[in-house]
């Protein structure tokens, strides 16, 4: 595995071969059920979606895209915070949100008024 | 994509702990979750990160409120329902079938 320092010198296909991404390798799914977790999440590209973070702040967005690490791109965003109760800020343009801080995922859902 | 995934196990025995949430498939189910949040719903699919997908559920989430002038705790839970749910596996401490009560 190479350091950082030589990832950022290759170019963009060298990184990608370089970069595996987490392959998801065993999915165990009901027998009504087709869709990966990820591919679900897929088929939401361009809808509204609310995220969860995992301190308490949620995200409402359309999605744009993500990447296997659930690293998502939104717009139209809206910042909430739970305990003050209120909506904090709203963002347009666009956000890249780190999938590390994301708990969970609400999709199909209608827009939440608080 | 789909042609990396191992879909349906072949085995029906439990040999590891994933097996036994392979047995609640399509069932309602309990996740306890980081920060003191609990989901029950029906688990459609999940894989060896705890990706899970889950349908008709319903979130509670449990803060504890101190009194000012008792200094006593109370605890307060917040319940909402949504219809599909993607949770993502670092923040699932544990999954269980649901609680029955008597």
């Amino acid at each position: 595995m190479k350091s950082i320092c030589q990832l950022f010198s290759l170019g963009k296909e060298k990184l990608r071969e370089e970069l595996q991404p987490l392959p998801n390798l065993t999915v165990y799914m009901s027998k009504k059920w087709s869709l990966l977790p990820l591919e679900l999440v897929d088929k939401c590209i361009g809808s509204r979606i609310h995220i969860v973070l995992k301190s308490d702040k949620e995200i409402v967005g359309t999605l744009l895209g993500f990447d296997d690490f659930v690293n998502m791109v939104l717009e139209n965003v809206t910042e909430f915070e739970i305990t003050p109760e209120g909506r904090r800020i709203t963002k347009l343009d666009q956000i890249l949100l780190n999938g590390n801080n994301i708990t969970m995922l609400a999709l199909g859902g209608e827009d939440p008024e608080v | 994509m789909a042609d990396d995934v191992d879909q349906q196990q072949t085995t029906n025995t439990v040999e590891e702990p994933l097996d036994l949430i392979r047995l609640s498939l399509d069932e309602r189910i309990y996740v306890k979750m980081k920060n003191d949040r609990e989901l029950r719903g029906r688990l459609h699919a999940y894989d060896q990160h705890l990706y899970m997908i889950l349908g008709d559920v319903e979130e509670t989430v449990t803060t504890i409120e101190i009194d000012e002038e008792t200094n006593e705790e109370i605890y307060k839970s917040t319940k909402r329902n949504i219809p599909m749910l993607f949770v993502r596996g670092d923040g699932v401490v544990l999954v269980a079938p649901p609680l029955r009560f008597g």
